[in-house]
């Protein structure tokens, strides 16, 4: 019974009522599309951090906090040999390859120019950047290098070429060897694209006169196992008495921390906005509906419904409208995200020189988190109205034409 | 006679509108017995729909006491005065007050769906309703779709659904022609006789009066001397 009045008091007026699904719809299909578009970009956002920093690194503390040149806080091989029996033992891990970074200089007889090199384990399928040009490293590779593309066309460097590299050891002693360019790659920055080198794990060793690793680079098979696995390894390095520190990718890429922030200000703001527009405008809406029918209120109550019988039924107006709303906001969001999907867009975002692609994640979690929302912000609108409207006074209410 | 089943004593209400104090109704005193047929006439602002309303338990005097049934009234609660309202008095309206998105049939069941009564006996019960007051063909029409004089008869039947031992009217007839008052009166009448439902009836229209056991003056919101005409 209630609902069958409510139902047919929304219908009473039809254009209002449409106007008003019409704004719960839009708001949620919006909200809807714009949380859409933020869960594409973190998982986009995920699986690129992921790459350039493997789901877990392994480091002495020391590798994080001090940025400064200077004494080196590498795993000797033993250490190295005992974390490769931990790391065996859990079975989420799919593959991990140790780093040493180097700086130094790198040229021809015409052109230098400073670089910061990755040393990497070939083997481990760990490719931080996008290749442009040439091959990437292969198992076995010695005196080859990748470069930056801003560096190699800094120094005119055409995959194959021959460089000269200069660097310090360990033990602070000069170094130099010739280097051969594999190929270049594309960070996706500029400033990284000028000065970032990758070569061989075992060149880079060489080269600092070391068998030492600074940082061991773990891949998981599944990105939310991260925090358990590194908990898990954090506890057995512990126990082994290794005095390692495990990092996420989440605390190591900076940037996807950054743009979390910025994205979640954003969005809460827009969401606010539209909660806001949305519920103000039902709120219209519906005092002006409880207003138009006060006499049928009043005669209501006066034939024997209670306060609460009356605001109860108000309510359950306001609750039509936010299910109806909010389903019609879902239908239109997901019908426009499967377009947009479907459009195959891409747009370049600032400080980025790729294009990367514009889309929606449309899931169900957030259909129903949407959904909810919509109900909750019609129905607290709904709120005051029905709450006015139950305490008025039934000679006047009946007075009322 | 038979039983009391409603007194009113030294009844005022007054209305505030700034300095101003417009005293409605003024010390009244009233009863009315089961099965009474009482009709209250008076000339207009007299106070008739301000005394209804305060026997009607849809207002509440600025002194003075209503006894429902033996019951004092004025410290009720609201939710407990609706439930009475609900229970033990019927409303009929000047005009209609029907509720326009429910048919004929939904607006006499509505009541029993406030009194929780079962399916199938509501669904009987309305249907008596409807032949009683001769729309039980036109039982699924909205309001809009009937004439006056059905949707006077539709708010009749609602008035009487929960079974009220009193039925307080008023000036039903005024938004009639006289045939369809005539109608309307004669139903009232009939269902006072057959069911002994109490009825107050407020009207100016002298044809009515035929069907009064009662009549009483209003003026200035006081009953007239004397004009409580016993049987
Ligand atoms: N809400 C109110 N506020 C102020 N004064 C009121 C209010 N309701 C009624 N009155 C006044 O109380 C007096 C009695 O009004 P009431 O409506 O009871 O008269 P009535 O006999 O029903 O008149 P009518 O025959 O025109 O319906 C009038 O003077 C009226 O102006
Ligand atoms: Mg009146």
């Amino acid at each position: 019974m209630v609902f069958k009045l409510a139902f047919r008091s929304i219908l009473r007026n039809r254009r209002r009522t449409a106007v008003s699904l019409a704004v719960i719809g839009l708001g949620t299909a919006a909200l809807f599309l714009a949380n859409g578009y933020v869960a594409f970009t973190y998982s986009g956002l995920e699986q690129m951090s992921v790459e350039q920093t493997g789901h877990l690194q392994v480091a002495r503390p020391e590798v994080w906090t001090e940025t400064g040149e200077g004494e080196r806080h590498l795993l000797d091989r033993r250490q190295q040999e005992t974390l490769a029996r931990i790391l065996g033992e859990l079975p989420e891990v799919v593959a991990y390859g140790g780093t040493l970074s180097l700086a130094g200089i790198i040229g021809t007889d015409r052109q230098s120019t400073a670089f910061v090199a990755e040393g990497i384990d070939p083997a481990f399928a760990f490719t931080p950047w996008m290749l442009e040009e040439g091959t990437k490293l292969f198992p076995g590779d010695r005196e080859r290098i990748l470069l930056g593309r801003g560096m190699a066309r800094a120094l005119g460097a055409k995959p194959e070429d021959w460089l000269s590299l200069l660097c310090t050891t360990v033990e602070g002693a000069y170094n130099a060897a010739s280097v051969q360019v594999s190929g270049t790659f594309s960070t996706g920055t500029a400033q990284g694209d000028a000065r970032l080198a990758v070569l061989p794990l075992s060149f880079a060793q060489s080269l600092l006169n070391t068998d030492g690793i600074e940082k061991l680079i773990v891949k998981l098979d599944r990105t939310e196992a991260t925090d358990r696995v590194a908990a898990e390894l954090a506890r057995r390095l512990k126990a082994a008495g290794l005095p390692l520190q495990v990092k996420t990718w989440r605390e190591l890429s900076v940037f996807f921390k950054q743009v979390r922030t910025m994205y979640g200000a954003i969005f809460g703001f827009m969401t606010i906005t539209i909660f806001g527009l949305v519920s103000f405008s039902v709120l219209e809406v519906m005092t002006l509906a409880f207003f138009e029918r006060m006499r049928e209120l009043g005669t209501a109550m006066a034939i024997g419904t209670s306060r609460g019988q009356i605001f109860a039924q108000l309510l359950s107006e306001g609750l039509l409208l936010g299910v109806f709303g909010g389903l019609l906001g879902l239908g239109l969001g997901w019908l426009m995200g499967v377009g947009l999907n479907n459009a195959h867009l891409t747009y370049t975002p600032p400080e980025m020189n790729e294009p990367v692609p514009f889309g929606v994640q449309l899931s169900l979690g957030a259909a129903f988190f949407h959904f909810l929302t919509a109900l909750l912000s019609t129905l607290t609108s709904t709120l005051y109205p029905a709450w006015r409207a139950a305490r008025i006074s039934i000679v006047e209410a009946l007075h009322h034409v | 006679m038979s039983a009391m089943l409603l007194k009113a004593e030294n009844l005022s209400k007054e209305y505030r509108s700034g300095a101003e104090v417009v005293r409605a109704v003024r010390s009244l005193s009233l009863e009315v017995d089961s099965g009474d047929f009482l009709i209250i006439n008076g000339p207009s602002g007299s106070g008739k729909t301000t005394l209804l309303n305060l026997l009607g338990l849809i207002d509440r005097p600025t002194s003075g006491e209503i006894y429902l049934e033996g019951r004092a009234t004025s410290r009720l609660s609201p939710r407990s005065l609706a439930d009475l309202r609900l229970r033990r008095i019927g409303l009929i309206f000047q005009t209609f007050n029907l509720i326009s998105v429910l048919s004929a049939y939904e607006n006499v069941e509505y009541p029993l769906l406030l009194l929780r009564m079962k399916p199938r006996e509501r669904r009987r019960r309305v249907m008596e309703l409807l032949e009683a007051v001769g729309l039980a063909d036109l039982a699924h029409r909205r309001p809009e779709q009937l004439s006056g004089g059905q949707r006077q008869r539709v708010g009749i039947a609602r008035a009487l659904a929960a079974g009220p031992a009193l039925v307080l009217a008023d000036e039903p007839t005024a938004n009639l022609d006289s045939e369809n008052s005539q109608r309307v009166m004669d139903l009232l009448a009939e269902l006072n006789a057959r069911l002994g439902v109490a009825c107050v009836v407020v009207t100016h229209d002298p044809l009515v009066t035929k069907y009064a056991r009662r009549i009483a003056h209003l003026r200035d919101g006081q009953l007239q001397e004397g004009s409580l005409n016993g049987v």
